[in-house]
């Protein structure tokens, strides 16, 4: 076990060192001068940018300035927003619990959903339910997010008038943002554990289970879910991918002052700091849970720790 | 060795028994049907834009703006009195171009690098896998912002963006499926007979990964065409005044309490299309390649 944990840490070094170049040379990827970059729309004369280029260190060799970016961001600077000359670790810290509460509610309305349909599909299996249920996963996965939370606004916020439109804080402003972004992952879920109930459906061992005579339901709840639920763990990382790309869209409609909102924003005013800032924490924490993910699994699955 | 064994004339003969059981397979199966019947009816009438509708995409009607679905505008007109159906043939044409360009850059970068990891092997395949998980670190639709961010906002970047983005799934899928083949005797035979990794690579290898590249690619259209639609949603994609579907999404959006059919069709157009293309993509994977999982 410790050696797998090992192995999986360490592999993740390389992937780590990667993300963090890359987001550094994001700004000098960027067709131009990154003086220029920073100075954004405001005008440029060449003793600005020339000051710009000394304050920024931009005169200094490519990986001494990388060395001094990453010895900032890991005192937590990275840097201040182009537009408001606000810390963007603040307003990151600041946004990250809107986000972290839209995701969470949407993985569980995700797994609530997913998991239930997957089920009873499995367990009438080639019957019209089968058929009723996967169509509907299929229509969860066409459906964009941005069109489920506009459908979900103009039928409970519109016509209903039960639930608010816009904003955040309590329930109520959660409810619609979480299941829009719940929705895609839903149906990808659902076609997952369907295959996976029916493909442990099939094995001996339920067979066993069916012939000592137990009723069908604990076979069901003991034998069946315990194992076909397994490689759902596996996915949960991709899903909180999902969450967190789609946050980007789903913020931006429902005007949650979240990391996502926060991002698109910062992205169309050319708010380079924020943006590179922002990437990067966003990126290091998919990686992280990513990891934490696959601990679980190996502690859940104990085949996995001899492979 | 039975490949070896069977009389060259055969191999033209047996290929194009392949591919009709391939298209008899196809014409049996009620996704792959049902999905390309529909893509095709979108496809039509998208390409037969200028045909079908009596306006221009631009054009405004200024005494009839915000108008229901009528015999005059059938699917309504918007805030600016567009004709909302116009507007969704020409966008069309957009998004399918954004889903069709796209995979085709993120096909044939990321089948490329697969390839050269599968079958390479060593330290190219450390170097090209590791690159590939640093992109995976950015998930979904971000990696897509961030290089629009890097490159500016228009319509090409979004090709560009989006199809950089779907590398790795090809890269993945590529590696995985060269890795198995690589271990045929055929592969053997033709090092022996002295032909270069790249003639290996292209004639003997990529044949026999093509299957899931295909089911990768179809349903990679329909992913591409939400995600283009996405970063237009989001202003970063076409730029007003030209029509798209993402971008009619947002323009409606402001007007959702009192004209709701500005938003409703372009998404409905959005869904049919892409529901067709997976329907499409799940038939082909049970044919092609039943055990890929996606």
């Amino acid at each position: 076990m410790s050696k797998y944990l090992a192995g999986r840490l360490l592999q993740t070094v390389p992937t780590v060192f990667l993300v963090t170049v890359a987001v550094f040379l994001m700004l000098h990827l960027t067709p131009g001068d990154p003086a220029e970059v920073f100075l954004g729309d405001k005008r440029s004369s060449p003793e600005l940018l020339e000051k710009v280029r000394e304050d920024m260190g931009l005169n200094r060799p490519l990986h001494v300035q990388y060395l001094s970016y990453m010895g900032n961001a890991l005192r937590g600077d990275l840097g201040r927003s182009l537009q408001t000359n606000v810390p963007v670790t603040e307003q990151i810290l600041n946004r990250l619990p809107w986000t972290i509460e839209l995701a969470a509610a949407a993985l569980m309305i995700a797994a609530f959903i997913g998991i239930s349909v997957g089920i009873i599909a499995a367990l009438n299996h080639n019957t019209i339910v089968d058929t009723l249920a996967m169509a509907l996963a299929l229509v969860g996965i066409s459906m964009p997010v941005y069109w489920s939370s506009l459908l979900l606004i103009l039928l409970f916020a519109v016509q209903l008038r039960v639930l608010p439109a816009i904003g955040q804080g309590g329930i109520e402003r959660l409810i619609l943002p979480a299941t829009a972004l719940a929705l895609v992952s839903a149906g990808s879920l659902a076609r997952m554990v369907r295959s996976s109930m029916l493909e442990v459906l099939n094995q001996d061992f339920v067979l066993t289970a069916r012939s000592k005579g137990i009723s069908e339901r604990l076979v069901v709840i003991r034998h069946v879910l315990r194992n076909a639920l397994i490689p759902v763990v596996t996915i949960l990382g991709l899903m909180l991918g999902n969450m967190l790309s789609g946050a980007v869209i789903t913020e931006t409609i429902f005007a949650r002052l979240g990391i996502g909102q926060k991002y698109v924003e910062a992205v169309l005013q050319k708010d380079f700091t924020m943006v590179q800032g922002t990437t990067l924490f966003i990126a290091l924490m998919y990686v992280f849970v990513n990891i934490v993910v696959d601990i679980v699994y190996a502690f859940i699955d104990p085949r996995i720790r001899y492979v | 060795m039975s490949d070896l064994r069977a009389a060259p004339t055969n191999l033209h003969y047996r290929e194009a028994r392949r591919w009709s059981r391939f298209l008899k397979r196809c014409l049996r199966s009620r996704n792959v049907m049902a999905g390309a019947v529909v893509l095709g009816a979108v496809i039509m009438l998208v390409v037969l834009a200028a045909q079908i509708s009596p306006y221009e995409p631009t054009q405004q009607f200024r005494r009839h703006r915000l108008q229901p679905p009528n015999a005059e505008f059938l699917l309504g007109t918007d805030n600016l009195g567009r004709d909302i159906l116009t507007r969704i043939l020409y966008g069309g044409r957009v998004s399918l171009q954004v889903g069709i360009v796209s995979v085709a850059i993120g096909a044939t970068i990321g089948t490329l690098l697969g390839l050269i990891a599968g079958y390479i092997g060593g330290w190219t395949d450390v170097l090209i896998m590791r690159f590939i998980d640093m992109m995976l670190a950015f998930p979904g639709i971000l990696l897509a912002l961030v290089i629009i961010a890097v490159l500016g906002r228009n319509l090409q970047n979004v090709m560009i963006a989006v199809g950089l983005s779907s590398i790795p799934v090809y890269t993945r899928v590529v590696r995985g499926s060269a890795l198995s083949v690589k271990q045929f005797d055929f592969i053997v035979a033709a090092q022996a007979l002295g032909a270069s990794s790249w003639r290996i690579m292209a004639r003997h290898i990529l044949p026999n990964v093509l299957a899931p590249i295909i089911v990768v690619a179809t349903n990679g259209v329909a992913g591409a065409i939400i995600s283009g639609a996405a970063l237009s949603f989001l202003g970063l994609g076409q730029q007003p005044p030209d029509p798209e579907w993402g971008l009619m999404l947002n323009e409606g959006r402001d007007y959702i309490r009192v004209a709701a059919w500005v938003t409703t069709y372009p998404g409905l157009a959005i869904m049919i299309t892409v529901l067709s293309i997976n329907l499409l993509g799940d038939g082909l994977r049970d044919i092609l390649d039943p055990r890929l999982k996606l």
